[in-house]
């Protein structure tokens, strides 16, 4: 290894600290707003030394909306989560024994598929829905999201697929084993992380749509971020509320990501989680 | 047909099993072709509706009956100064933030690859912009942007800057979008070339430690050029998704002040669902779309072939 001399590794621990503040800081921030009381989140200069209180977190918790907001959520991005993977996982395992250029052109299609911008689909979407009436319902936003859920599954368990050795899964033809029993039984328990961490990935896609959801739903299946954005809509100076409604809505996934965090980058290369 | 025959000869032949039926790739297939099937259904259905309500005059503010109008939607574009003043803007939310996050998420990963005692914490803590919700992102900047509520503009003020009003002046509002856009994505960047970083033989800074390279020197003659085809990669990721700040956008600024911060995607929302003209909307869609596609599908391919068979 190449030695850095002493001012190269303060300047380096300089950009390291600072970048840490600025991601952190804004986070912190409205952790705080959040914990105000609304005189407090106008005071200037900002106070940083206040007494928390919980009030926002118990009115938005009391606000019948966000709390119908929620179990939509949880519906709608579970839901997603397993049909995704009903579809994904014998995709991955047939794509993954494919061989030559019919293997090379799905997975081309499905990176495509990745790549495609949601608003392509939007328009067509509401006027087919408006037909079929599924706007407004849970259903509709969980066959939505299959579009990008089942890509992003796939892509993922791929590597995770091709690490399984060959043999293990030969010598179970020879006991005469059916491929359906081959993916049950041998590839299924090996691929557990894999699966787990994707469909973590799918939830917290699922989680933070917000085009979609925004066109997509009314009153009856709305979920947490076009319920935020409604918030704002109609009490925009209540910002310790909003704060608090931000936190409820972002701890979740900061928690899954957490967990499985060093899937992120193949995850995410497969497309972004940001809708 | 005779393609497929020859495939499946071919699949079997190069299999160390002889006689195993389940090396066929018909039997894979199988597996995948519902799953491929109803993606399809999905994906081609909506985009060929697209594209024929484009053609039509679709409108739900109007109660005057749908008629077939051939290219007139697309006519209009060119002479609709919103739509054009658009494509600029879209331009500057592609290039400038991406461009930003590549420098920046180098220097960030190079940083973080020297694996500095106590500073463990900055991998974990980079989590946090890559799932947070965009429209809490969205809201957090609406916060820090807001002077009432302190944030930046305190900041600015204790070093002696009176801090712009970034959301209502239309220069400002392209920085704030940016600079909120910067905080949302170089994370990732960072980590991308970070884990690609970490890859890299030991070997070849060692060689050149005993040339007696300097640090920088190593930087400069070793982890950029192995760092080129990641590069490459982040550049094609980033450049597609770059428009996915639609929902900072819409808390932000919602397009505004006077159009500045509005790109042809979020025109495209507002023409859809806010003036009901579908058809228009459907119209700036495809011709977007049909750029996409032109401009991706070369890439594509050449991060396809990274992708190997086992």
């Amino acid at each position: 290894m190449t030695r850095r001399s002493l001012p190269i590794t303060i300047t380096l621990y300089i950009i390291g600290i600072s970048t840490g503040i600025v991601i952190i800081a804004p986070l912190l921030w409205l952790v705080m707003l959040s914990l105000k009381t609304p005189l407090d989140a106008f005071a200037l200069p900002p106070l940083f030394i206040f007494e928390p209180t919980g009030q926002n977190y118990q009115q938005i918790l009391a606000d019948p909306v966000f709390v119908r907001a929620i179990g939509n959520s949880l519906i709608i991005s579970t839901g997603s989560v397993l049909a995704s993977l009903l579809l994904a996982v014998p995709a991955a395992f047939g794509l993954t024994n494919l061989k030559g250029r019919i293997r090379r052109n799905l997975m081309l299609w499905i990176l495509l598929l990745r790549m495609v911008p949601g608003m392509v689909y939007l328009i067509p979407y509401f006027v087919i829905y408006n037909q079929l009436d599924l706007l407004d319902t849970h259903i509709g936003l969980i066959i939505v999201y299959l579009i990008f859920n089942v890509p992003l599954i796939i892509w993922m368990l791929l590597p995770a697929w091709n690490a399984i050795p060959r043999e293990l899964e030969e010598s179970a033809f020879i006991d005469g084993a059916s491929p359906l029993q081959v993916l049950l039984k041998i590839d299924l328990p090996l691929l557990r992380s894999g699966i787990i961490a994707s469909a973590i990935l799918a939830f917290i896609f699922s989680w933070n749509e917000f085009l979609f959801a925004l066109i997509l739903t009314r009153r009856e299946t709305i979920t947490l971020p076009v319920a935020i954005v409604n918030f704002m809509a109609y009490e925009g100076t209540e910002w310790g509320k909003i704060g608090a409604a931000s936190v409820l809505i972002m701890a979740p996934v900061i928690v899954f990501g957490f967990a499985i965090r060093r899937y992120m980058v193949s995850g995410l290369t497969a497309g972004a989680v940001k809708g | 047909m005779g393609n497929q025959v020859l495939g499946l000869g071919a699949a079997s032949r190069s299999s160390q099993l002889s006689g195993n039926p389940f090396n066929l790739n018909r039997t894979y297939l199988r597996f995948s072709s519902p799953t491929f099937l109803a993606i399809m259904l999905l994906t081609m259905v909506p985009i060929v509706v697209t594209v024929g309500l484009s053609l039509t005059s679709l409108s739900y503010s109007s109660a005057s009956p749908t008629r077939f109008i051939g290219l007139r939607n697309y006519e209009r574009l060119f002479e609709d100064d919103r739509f054009l003043q658009s494509i600029p803007t879209t331009l500057i939310f592609i290039i400038v933030p991406v461009a930003i996050q590549l420098v920046l998420g180098f220097v960030i990963a190079l940083v973080m690859n020297e694996r500095l005692p106590g500073m463990g914490w900055l991998r974990l803590i980079f989590v946090a912009p890559m799932v947070l919700p965009p429209i809490v992102m969205g809201l957090m900047w609406k916060v820090l942007f807001t002077p009432q509520l302190g944030g930046i503009n305190y900041f600015l003020s204790l070093v002696g800057i009176s801090g712009p009003s970034w959301l209502t002046d239309p220069p400002w509002a392209v920085v704030a979008v940016i600079l909120a856009a910067l905080w949302g994505w170089t994370a990732f960047v960072a980590l991308i070339f970070l884990t690609a970083m970490e890859s890299f033989p030991t070997e070849l800074y060692e060689a050149a430690g005993i040339d007696g390279a300097t640090w920088f020197q190593s930087v400069r003659h070793v982890t950029l050029p192995l760092l080129r085809p990641t590069a490459l990669v982040v550049l094609v990721f980033r450049v597609i998704e770059a428009l996915a700040i639609f929902p900072i956008i819409f808390v932000l600024t919602n397009g505004g002040p006077a159009g500045a911060t509005e790109t042809v995607n979020y025109y495209a929302y507002v023409s859809g669902f806010n003036q009901l003209r579908v058809a228009y909307a459907a119209a700036i869609i495809t011709l977007f779309f049909a750029l996409l596609v032109l401009l991706i599908l070369p890439m594509m391919r050449s991060l396809v072939q990274d992708v190997q068979e086992r």
